[in-house]
């Protein structure tokens, strides 16, 4: 894989499961390197079908995939996925360190290079005091960040974020949009984070697609919101872009109410 | 695992059983002598005989008799003991070990015992396979009525049910998928009971069959003792799930 | 309403032998029912004589030598099942038989092959904790949820790494349950096979007092095993917590 890659770009993306309805028709999309992008759409649009297509867990019916001009086969760690459902993505029997080492095992031989990886990704989500808890012992919160240390350990080219906040309270979510962004600018990783909340992608995004409803799904509008690194949800041009998306959300929900309900 | 389909599995499972037949009868009377391994021909020739004979039949139906009746005692006498004892809340933190300890009772053990208070009728018998039934039955019960959501009882007190028609209506079917499950667990033990006491109060029955072709070196009958004993026990399991499961009324209570 | 507390359990055996010695007593006849006291002054004498440990030892070294080998190859053959459609469906068929069929139905035959030996009854223990540890581990297998996998694919850690690093600690619960299960059948399979031939062992005390009309005799070998099936089970839960914590019941997130 080439370490200078400038841009992830989708194209023309179709998936249909087999002998079931289409998905997603006809997906473009272009990540730069150090881009934060928002996926936003309504439950059940496909989100998780494109994260899936990305992450490589499931072939493209139609279209490609590619780093620059390199097509991405596979599940590999140079596109790590941090999951939502946060009781099954962590390995209960194995630490919060052990957990952050898991993938360097089979990339990196030196034990002690392992140990103080592992530690530096969780010095930077803050869990450095924790490194011998299990994962029943951390809260939610907690778990998605050993999560996301457990995910830049192996130094991706992307993070693909798969509404990893949703199931937190309220509080805690905010709490942590504002760490990760705080992270990202720190980072510089490039995020492709996926959502449902309109405000919680405005306050993250760099740039917003927003996708249709299910099912086959497509991209309804892909824009730069163009707010400052400080966002306030307050400020009248955050409240404009969110009206923005709203509306285009909103007539969507319109057409067809049939694809709402779903939660997985 | 892609392209593996359900003809492939019944392909490589009927494979692994001729492989397993042909092992067998290869093996009797070459590596192992025929008194050890008899030939597949003659435990089929067995059953046959004994078959026509009426033993066979006789003595599974004797067999079938004792574990119904033993299993039907000990899962009425289960479930009422279950409730009971699970409904007197703290109660089962001190009845608890003694059920588990009574679970550890073999069911065997208790045949010399049962011969010396009651003799060698059939009562013996029925009680060994009633009570490890019974003990199996009450574990399960009692678990489920203590399990039952709190909420569960919360929101009947709030729709405004009184104490019995909590009983009936909230705690009954809550408790109602443990029952079953322990039920089914109840009729493997059954099976281990009922060939341990036909094993050593000798008269009548399967597990008899299997002990006495021992006695006389009649190693066709004790195999085909062995197999009637296998199919009876998971022809009885299977009927069980017929039942539970195609009853609408009790196939809700299997799923959970 | 009871309040019982952390004291629950003694009040439980209290209460156990509270009910023995009225049964006893309303029976009335120690040559028929022996009361608490009979079977505690005979365990004791034993216990001094050194028989009972002999007996004890006896049961318990048919119990975990064949366990101690059959049950790891339970586990690998469960895995290997639920890792491969093929070696399943190659099992399946045997596993249906010796899960239908009770176990102590085949004593009679592992004597035939082996005569009254320690071998016949190794044996039966040892296919027991194969099969029983097998079929938990592969439904463990069947069980590990899919998204602990991608979440090791996403990590780069793929196919047998993937199996060998999530799948199979993932199963290990299971695993252990099938341990407890197993641990607890080949108790009742060991006193069978004892009270059917052999010269020692709690199964052979059970005998001992039928053929010499000792009721005493008899509950003492009924006692022990109760007693050693609760040692066991709670045992093995016990050593769970204590040594292995990673695989404790409160981990399970
Ligand atoms: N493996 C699959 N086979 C068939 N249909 C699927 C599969 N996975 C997802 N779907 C369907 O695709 C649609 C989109 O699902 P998903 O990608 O999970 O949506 P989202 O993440 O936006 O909520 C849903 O209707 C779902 O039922
Ligand atoms: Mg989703």
């Amino acid at each position: 894989m080439d370490d200078d890659w400038k841009r992830l770009r989708v194209s023309g993306l179709c998936k249909q499961f087999a002998r079931g309805s289409v998905i997603l028709s006809n997906i473009d999309l272009t990540v730069d390197r150090g881009a934060f992008m928002c996926i936003l759409g309504p439950s059940g649009s496909g989100k998780s079908t494109l994260v899936d297509l990305i992450a490589g867990f499931e072939q493209p019916t139609g279209g490609t995939i590619a780093f620059d001009d390199s097509p991405v086969r596979g599940p590999g760690p140079d596109r790590v996925v941090i999951f939502q459902d946060i009781g099954n993505a962590l390995f209960p029997w194995l630490t919060v360190q052990e957990n952050a080492e898991f993938g360097l095992r089979n990339f990196v031989r030196n034990r002690r290079e392992r140990r103080t990886r592992a530690l530096e990704a969780l010095e930077l989500v803050g869990l450095d005091k924790d490194t011998h808890k299990f994962p029943s012992e951390l809260s939610g919160g907690m778990k998605q960040r050993v999560q996301i240390a457990r995910g830049l350990v192996m130094d991706p080219h992307v993070l693909i974020m798969d509404e990893p906040f949703a199931a937190l309270d309220a509080i805690t979510r905010r709490r942590m949009q504002y760490e990760l962004k705080d992270l990202w600018q720190r980072t510089h990783k490039t995020v492709i984070f996926v959502t449902h909340d309109i405000s919680e992608a405005l306050i993250l995004a760099t740039d917003v697609t927003v996708l249709s409803s299910g099912p086959g799904a497509r991209i309804l509008d892909t824009f730069r919101p163009g707010l400052p690194d400080e966002r306030d949800p307050a400020d009248p041009a955050f409240i404009a872009a969110y009206r923005r998306v709203e509306a285009l959300i909103g007539h969507v929900q319109d057409a067809g109410d049939a694809g709402r309900g779903e939660a997985r | 695992m892609p392209g593996h389909g359900i003809r492939r599995t019944a392909v490589v499972a009927t494979l692994s059983i001729l492989t397993g037949l042909a092992v067998w009868a290869v093996a009797s009377g070459t590596l192992v002598s025929e008194v050890q391994l008899p030939h597949p021909h003659a435990v089929w020739q067995e059953a046959v005989a004994k078959a026509e004979s009426g033993l066979l039949w006789e003595s599974i139906r004797i067999s079938l008799w004792r574990v119904g009746w033993g299993w039907a005692i000990g899962v009425v006498a289960g479930i009422a003991t279950g409730l009971l004892l699970g409904e007197l809340r703290g109660v089962d933190a001190v009845v608890g070990p003694i059920f588990e300890f009574l679970k550890g009772v073999a069911p065997i053990s208790l045949v010399p015992i049962m011969i010396l208070w009651f003799g060698i009728g059939e009562l013996p018998k029925l009680l060994i396979i009633a009570y490890i039934t019974w003990v199996v039955v009450t574990v399960s019960t009692m678990t489920g009525v203590r399990e039952v959501p709190k909420v569960r009882l919360r929101a009947a007190r709030c729709l405004g049910l009184s104490q019995l028609q909590v009983f009936y209506r909230i705690i009954l079917p809550s408790t109602a998928s443990y029952v079953l499950l322990g039920m089914r667990n109840g009729i493997g033990f059954a099976y281990i009971a009922l060939v341990s006491a036909e094993f050593i109060a000798v008269d009548k029955g399967i597990g008899f069959l299997i002990m006495d072709s021992r006695l006389n070196l009649q190693t066709p009958l004790m195999v085909v003792g062995i197999i009637s004993l296998g199919l009876l026990g998971s022809g009885s399991q299977l009927l069980y799930d017929a039942i539970t499961l195609q009853t609408p009324w009790l196939s809700r209570f299997r799923r959970q | 309403m009871i309040r019982p507390g952390r004291f629950g359990p003694l009040y439980g055996i209290l209460l156990f032998f509270i009910l023995w010695q009225v049964a006893a007593a309303f029976v009335g006849t120690p040559l028929l029912f022996p009361e608490p006291m009979d079977v505690m002054r005979g365990l004791a004498y034993m216990t001094e004589t050194g028989e009972l440990f002999e007996h004890l030892g006896a049961t318990l070294q048919r119990l975990l030598v064949p366990l101690a080998v059959g049950m790891p190859l339970g586990a690998v053959l469960g895995c290997a099942m639920g890792a491969s459609r093929d070696v399943n469906a190659w099992f399946d068929p045997y596993m249906r038989m010796a899960n239908s069929t009770p176990a102590i139905a085949l004593i009679p035959f592992a004597l035939l092959w082996f005569g009254v030996t320690e071998l016949a009854r190794y044996s039966l223990v040892f296919y027991v904790g194969v099969y029983v540890v097998a079929l938990n581990a592969r439904g463990g297998v069947a069980q590990v949820p899919r998204l602990r996998i991608k979440a090791a694919n996403t990590l780069g850690v793929l196919g047998a790494s993937a199996f060998f690093r999530v799948v199979v600690p993932s199963s290990f619960p299971a695993i252990l349950a099938g341990v407890r299960t197993a641990t607890g059948l080949c108790i009742m399979v060991v006193v069978a096979a004892e009270m059917l031939g052999a010269a020692s062992g709690l199964g052979y005390l059970i005998i001992r007092g039928r053929q010499n009309y000792d009721p005493t005799l008899i509950f003492i070998g009924i006692f022990g095993l109760g007693i050693l099936s609760i040692l066991f089970d709670r045992g093995i839960a016990f050593a769970i917590e204590r040594f292995m914590p990673r695989w404790s019941v409160r981990r399970r997130v």
